[in-house]
């Protein structure tokens, strides 16, 4: 997720561009107001607003957490959701019985869920925070192993001053190293490789 | 199951009101018949097929609780 910044007229104006970009509704939108005052060559010129809009995660998980609800009571499981956002992660955790049913082979069932509720709540823009479905810490355990292998290879990268490649990963997993070294300075992250080659590259950033 | 699909069909699409679900259940099977607008059509598959492969996938958790195979058709 990154933050949002628009120069306008007006501060009516900046909002109504901001809405029309991210398709949410105000109250999803955290922002931040500047002033910018004109000078050297554009002194004289119109004084504009700087708006920086940040999307709240508590919104997004609000919204997500109901669309859970809503479509594991349809698959008649009995489950209590409860949201954590840490890490700029939206991460909704489910607890139910027969958990191994709900995570499927390597994860799969999981995975799709995840999939369904991000389009369905159509919150798989580009500015969006990445909103991750747990059942029994399973997400949480992968996510802590993408953690260690994303800080060894960021310190590689930042002694060696060198590119280090991660191996081929899924897109969840791609984005959650990229959100993971997103606050690490000094390495700048991308993908490269195409379909089930698709890996993450660790960059020195300069 | 039939309401489970109409359910995520109709939050996928721009037209939800011309979503239409039937389902044929038998001893051992259900077969979900799912039915949109034309221009929804690629709503519901996905890219690359990834969200009717979801569909199926969230469909079939569903239905081992009946002991039954599943299949989810698109039809246009």
């Amino acid at each position: 997720m990154t933050d949002l910044t628009i120069t306008a007229e007006t501060r009516e104006a900046a909002t109504q561009e901001a809405l029309r970009r991210l398709r949410l509704p105000l109250e999803a939108l955290e922002i931040e107001w500047s002033e910018e005052e004109p000078d050297g060559l554009l002194a004289g010129a119109r004084p504009f607003v700087l708006m920086n809009v940040r999307i709240s995660l508590d919104y997004v998980a609000g919204v997500v957490a109901e669309c859970v609800r809503n479509l594991l009571e349809r698959m008649e499981i009995r489950a209590e959701v409860e949201v954590q956002c840490p890490d700029d992660f939206v991460l909704v955790g489910i607890s139910c019985d027969r958990q191994e049913n709900l995570i499927g082979h390597r994860g799969e069932t999981l995975d799709a869920l995840q999939h369904l509720v991000i389009r369905m709540t159509h919150m798989g823009g580009r500015d969006m925070p990445l909103i991750l479905l747990d059942v029994g810490n399973y997400r949480k355990r992968r996510i802590e192993r993408l953690r260690r292998v994303a800080r060894d290879l960021a310190n590689l990268c930042l002694e060696n001053d060198r590119e280090e490649a991660f191996d081929p990963m899924d897109a969840i997993d791609r984005k959650v190293v990229h959100t993971l070294l997103k606050s690490v300075t000094g390495v700048k992250t991308y993908s490269r490789g195409e379909e089930e080659h698709r890996h993450v590259i660790v960059a020195p950033d300069k | 199951m039939k309401e489970l699909i109409r359910h995520i069909a109709e939050a996928l699409v721009d037209h939800p009101e011309q979503v239409d679900v039937k389902c044929i259940e038998g001893d051992s099977s259900i077969i979900i018949e799912l039915k949109v607008a034309p221009d929804d059509v690629g709503k519901v598959i996905g890219k690359g097929g990834q969200t009717a492969k979801a569909m199926r996938k969230v469909l079939s958790a569903a239905a081992t609780k009946l002991k039954k195979k599943s299949l989810l058709q698109i039809v246009e």
